[in-house]
């Protein structure tokens, strides 16, 4: 007769234990293991040899140790590849539209521009300023603001030559940069329609590089006197990022 | 000691795992139908899965892999040996402008541990993660020279083709072999994307065991103009990192 097999969902949870532990502490010997997971050695052997069978963990660097296995990265890589951008913001600027009740947009860097790959309409007047795949210099506006104040500072520098801006614009740029970081959002109010405003927040991915940014924009009281509004461009903003693969912040926790 | 008896419901999950990741987001109906376990039974190990953060289910009532793979991959690539690597991807990269690769033997293939992208991007194959078989590749080529299959074990086999220069057969992988540890690196010319060139060294243990390799790619042309200055380059970089090898 068959031996007594534990179920599926036992086993996967011991599988998590192990992962959890693995991901925490590099490697670790079989015993450690064991007591993470709460089992006697022969099953967590019996286990660990399974996990290595199927790519998830590997042999470690050193004698009796174990560590996460090589074939969690070509999984890890087609995650990646499929986990794109567009699939991933469009229900969230969708929901940001709907929350907010402005004008939602996704920007991505076209050298020294923004070109605007999403937006979705608000309630307001329709402003014609950043149609869907039209641009504005990084130096404009609430997403472009949010994406070039997330670059690194001589890459901001090449971009504000390139596109030939005067000393006392270039200035200008400057300190408002060093506000979007303090604050860790952007604030265009008027900069590129009078009477309109934008929040804009930079999404970044799992390597930290800025790779978009959103904003919401509408008329200017209507944007700038509801706080709610910034925290929901902010919050979108770190959605996005960690449905990319970032790590949440460790505020959150 | 004889390998332990096969968990049958780990198996299937990780075969649930690894049709996700080659088709993307499928539903419950699909992954039965694909790998021929029973729906109730992918309902079960779907929720299993789902517990521990592995899957999601979507709004359409497909199941996808989250981005906790990344973070168990990240942490996957992060090993002890090659801690000290990455001033030696460095010095090759920016001295030659070109992407630069480290890979290591995973099985019957090399797998990207890490990189640093340069010119020409797009048009490669390999990136973190990525693999390449042992016969295709500088990555590949550097690793059946030098590793631990011999070319008959290898092609057990049938070996990919990506186009009429790629090598498969055994004969022309044995040349392969015999020549690449004549002059100590391989130089792939267009064998897996045509405009595509590569040089890789291998890196040796202290013990002189080959753990992986060092690869640059970019345009053929380039590379070939350049093969022996990247080669020497590259050496170099290699014997840098078996010297900071921390093990």
């Amino acid at each position: 007769m068959a031996s007594e097999e534990p179920s599926g969902l036992e086993i996967l949870d011991k599988v998590g234990s192990i992962l959890n532990e693995l991901e925490q502490r590099g490697e670790c010997s079989v015993a450690d293991l064991a007591t993470a997971v709460g089992e006697p050695l022969s099953s967590t052997y019996r286990l660990v040899s399974n996990l290595r069978g199927i790519g998830w963990l590997d042999n470690g660097s050193r004698r009796g140790r174990t560590r996460l296995g090589l074939g969690l990265l070509p999984i890890g890589a087609l995650v990646e590849e499929q986990r794109n951008l567009m699939d991933i913001a469009v229900p969230r600027l969708r929901d940001l539209r709907d929350t907010t009740q402005l004008t939602s947009y996704l920007v991505v860097r076209d050298a020294e521009f923004a070109s605007c790959v999403l937006r979705y309409e608000g309630s307001e007047v329709r402003n014609l300023e950043l149609v869907l795949g039209g641009r504005l210099p990084l130096d404009r506006g609430g997403a472009p603001l949010a994406l070039l104040a997330s670059l690194p500072h001589a890459e901001q520098l090449k971009i504000l030559a390139t596109l030939n801006r005067s000393e006392q614009e270039k200035q200008q740029t400057a300190d408002d940069v060093t506000v979007i970081t303090e604050r860790g959002i952007a604030v265009s109010d008027g900069d590129v329609t009078t009477g309109m405003a934008a929040f804009g927040a930079a999404v970044l991915n799992q390597q930290d590089v800025p790779i978009a940014a959103i904003s919401v924009s509408g008329m200017r009281r209507t944007v700038l006197e509801n706080p709610d509004i910034e925290e929901a461009v902010r919050a979108t903003a770190e959605s996005i990022s960690v449905a990319l693969g970032r790590q949440a912040r460790s505020t959150d926790v | 000691m004889s390998s332990p008896k096969a968990i049958r419901p780990l198996a299937n999950a990780n075969e649930i795992v690894q049709i996700l990741a080659a088709n993307g987001p499928l539903s419950p109906s699909q992954i039965s139908d694909l790998i021929g376990i029973p729906r109730s039974t992918v309902y079960r190990l779907a929720d299993g899965l789902a517990a521990l953060g592995l899957i999601e289910q979507l709004p359409t009532a497909h199941i996808s892999l989250t981005e906790r793979w990344l973070h168990l991959a990240d942490a996957a690539s992060h090993r002890e040996e090659w801690s000290h690597a990455s001033p030696a991807l460095d010095d090759v990269h920016v001295n030659t402008q070109l992407t630069t690769y480290l890979s290591v033997p995973h099985g019957r293939e090399v797998v990207c541990l890490e990189w640093r992208p340069g010119s020409a991007l797009n048009l490669l194959m390999m990136r973190p993660g990525r693999t390449l078989p042992l016969h295709a590749g500088a990555a590949g080529r550097v690793m059946l020279a030098y590793g631990e299959f011999t070319v008959t074990e290898y092609l057990r086999d049938e070996p990919l083709r990506f186009n009429e220069r790629t090598l498969t057969t055994a004969s022309a992988l044995e040349q392969d072999v015999v020549e690449t540890r004549s002059r100590g690196f391989v130089f792939s010319d267009e064998d897996v994307t045509e405009g595509i060139g590569a040089v890789g060294v291998p890196i040796f243990d202290r013990a002189g065991t080959a753990i992986g390799s060092l690869s640059i790619g970019g345009l053929a042309g380039e590379i070939r103009e350049r093969l022996e200055e990247l080669a020497t380059l590259m050496h170099s970089a290699a014997s840098q990192v078996r010297e900071l090898n921390p093990l």
